[in-house]
């Protein structure tokens, strides 16, 4: 992929705006230098990876008076040390102690201000602070460098969910200083960054901000030769290949493999594709000494001479994800351009030829996984994953589809006490695009005062069946007015689809709301470029249905004429019952 | 690279900062005859013209840089030394 000069990104830029269709991600860069060029690299970064996003540069150094609260999703909040003050970096009146600490409490109250005017927000980024033009000395800390530092101090002790540190360091440390600042722009135009360096930061925002809308990565498919281990197995043998830390050749893939551990350990799926004899891979796997990733890490293995993208579509079908879901891993250049050529969906990198370039570059790509909170769910996602892949196998056995259902003893839980699994359920709501009916993305104090809300319902749901628990997998939230209910909410999962267990969850909230004295239910369809499945859910349930001009289709139901299609195969209880 | 050429060059990367067609921009268009060429947009100007020239321009280059035939003027003869 080559790099683009600023003026290309700034036409292809305007290009993308012009194509994009959904909302945009409102984003709000509030600082105290100008920033000017970050918002054409944010802004492309964003629509390239098919996220539209518009971002707005708030008046100069007005950090306090344009943060309250606000209308946009994001606030990023860019503050140079060496403005917090006029000619901070200059020194001479912050020679008094007194005076520095009285600026450093006034920092700190401005910032948290900020903070509690915009607890709304879905995301707050706040940068760290830096002693960029007067980095003292090895010996003695600048004035700047000791304000820096309590100043971060203070913004890791931050303790609202919905605000992240961006550490500017991290980019800092990664490029040359010439290449990251330039001192002519600032004396110039007050501004120290350059656009390498505004790309770099809008390169790691990205996968936060993705994150937000749903967008990160699920699996990580790796091949096996000179990918997971140095070396042909079927060539060089068993002996030959290397990816022990002790060994030159082997010890970048060591690394890789480290790596993979911790992602799997998030949750994320690892699978293997590779061209090769099950039984060479498979001995590795179960005996060399210096494999790290075992049968228990590693999720689904497609071993076998198929071209890829069929190994990989096939991947994604048994997994019950989308392939745009998916990112690849591959040595070989052909194999990376055929699956960019068939899949393009699937995000695909090639192991560089300099392999002490590999987990340098495999790192920077990490960030694809990100996930805002991780849940106890997530450290159990692989098992999960591994007995869904189970289930498809079973299938082929037999007759027909309700046969294999009723074979499944599925069970619906519909969980008691919601406020227990609140960062769980903010989650799926702000990561299941394809049953989602609404597709209303809410955040953690959103469901805790939907929980509170008298008029509101909030049912969170488990599943599970005898192969194992699927865990809290789909959630409803229902708003009631007088004898009208809405469904404000109702989504699953891509695990638990294909069950008819959405039918048989309507089937007892109807029965639910008939004992309530609820006399009709509404509820809406909004459709997104991925929830096109649920489309005729309501209608295929005999609700009636009434367009509306944006798009969306209401659909209701008088609760007593509502006769329901059976679902005695599934059971359905609630977790006070156990 | 000749005047003519340098000038084009000027004038296409002018276009996209300021999102203008390049039939609407001439060797007299200056930064007081056009609104948008304000500050924010001459550290634009200046980075993309640096990125496509593969050159750099010292402070007092850039704050003769007002017009477009001043900017090829300053491009010129620096690619000329």
């Amino acid at each position: 992929m080559k790099e683009l000069t600023y003026s290309q990104i700034i036409a292809e830029n305007r290009r993308l705006e012009k194509l994009a269709k959904d909302k945009p991600l409102r984003i709000l860069v509030v600082a105290n230098t100008v920033v000017e060029n970050l918002r054409d690299y944010l802004e492309y970064e964003l629509r390239s990876h098919g996220m539209h996003a518009a971002v707005d540069i708030a008046a100069y150094d007005n950090a306090m008076q344009e943060s309250s609260r606000l209308q946009h999703d994001v606030l990023i909040l860019w503050l140079d040390t060496w403005n917090l003050a006029p000619a901070l970096h200059t020194g001479h009146l912050f020679e008094d102690p007194e005076v520095l600490q009285a600026l450093e409490k006034n920092v700190k109250t401005q910032i948290n201000t900020i903070v509690k005017d915009n607890e709304h927000l879905p995301l707050i980024v706040i940068n760290t602070f830096n002693n960029l033009l007067d980095p003292g000395f090895p010996f003695k800390k600048s004035n700047m460098q000791t304000l820096a530092g309590n100043l971060n101090a203070y913004l890791y002790s931050i303790s609202a969910p919905n605000v992240f540190v961006f550490d500017t360091g991290h980019i800092l440390l990664s490029l040359p200083e010439k290449s990251a600042i330039s001192r002519k722009q600032f004396y110039l135009f007050n501004t120290l960054y350059t656009n390498l360096f505004f790309s770099r930061y809008s390169h790691h925002l990205k996968f936060v901000l993705l994150g937000l809308k749903g967008k990160t990565k699920k699996a990580l498919i790796m091949d096996c030769d000179n990918t997971l281990w140095s070396g042909i197995v079927g060539e060089d043998g068993f002996d030959s290949i290397r990816m022990g830390y002790d060994s030159p050749e082997g010890r970048p893939f060591h690394e890789v493999q480290q790596m993979l551990l911790g992602l799997a350990r998030q949750g994320v799926v690892i699978g293997i594709c590779s061209k090769n004899n099950p039984k060479d891979v498979q001995q590795v796997i179960d005996h060399h000494p210096d494999m790290l990733l075992g049968d228990e890490n590693i999720t689904i293995k497609k071993v076998n001479w198929e071209p890829k993208p069929h190994n990989v579509k096939q991947i994604a079908k048994e997994l019950n994800i989308g392939t745009d879901s998916l990112v690849f891993w591959d040595d070989n250049e052909f194999e990376v351009q055929m699956m960019r050529e068939m899949l393009p969906e699937v995000l695909s990198f090639q192991v560089p030829g300099k392999t002490y370039e590999y987990p340098g570059v495999f790192r920077e790509q990490m960030g694809w996984f990100f996930k805002r909170n991780i849940t106890a769910e997530d450290l159990q996602k692989a098992d999960l994953y591994k007995a869904q892949s189970r289930r498809e196998k079973e299938k082929d056995r037999f007759t027909d589809i309700t046969e294999y259902l009723q074979s499944l003893s599925l069970e619906i839980i519909i969980e008691h006490q919601p406020q227990k699994h609140l960062g769980r359920l903010a989650q799926i709501s702000q990561k299941t695009n394809q049953f989602n009916l609404s597709t209303k993305r809410y955040e953690v104090a959103d469901i805790k005062s939907m929980i509170a809300d008298e008029h509101t319902d909030v049912l969170p749901f488990h599943v599970k069946d005898r192969f194992g628990e699927y865990g809290l997998t789909g959630l409803c939230i229902v708003r009631y007015d007088a004898s009208t209910a809405f469904l404000d909410t109702f989504l699953m999962s891509c695990r638990v689809l294909g069950r008819q267990l959405e039918q048989a969850f309507i089937n007892h909230l109807l029965a639910r709301l008939r004992e309530k004295g609820v006399s009709r239910l509404e509820a809406e369809y909004v459709p997104t470029p991925k929830n096109q499945q649920v489309a005729r859910f309501f209608g295929e349930m005999g609700f009636a249905a009434r367009e509306t001009n944006e798009g969306t289709t209401v659909f209701s139901c008088q609760v007593k004429h509502f006769s329901p299609a059976s679902t005695d195969f599934i059971t359905i209880s609630s977790s006070n019952d156990e | 690279m000749t005047n003519k050429e340098i000038q084009e060059k000027v004038i296409h990367t002018l276009a996209v900062i300021f999102d203008m067609q390049t039939a609407k921009i001439s060797p007299e268009t200056n930064a007081r005859s056009l609104a948008r060429w304000d500050s924010l947009n001459q550290i634009k100007l200046t980075v993309a013209l640096e990125e496509e020239f593969d050159l750099e321009f010292e402070p007092e280059e850039i704050a003769a840089m007002t017009s477009v035939k001043a900017i090829v003027d300053v491009i010129s003869a620096k690619m000329n030394n």
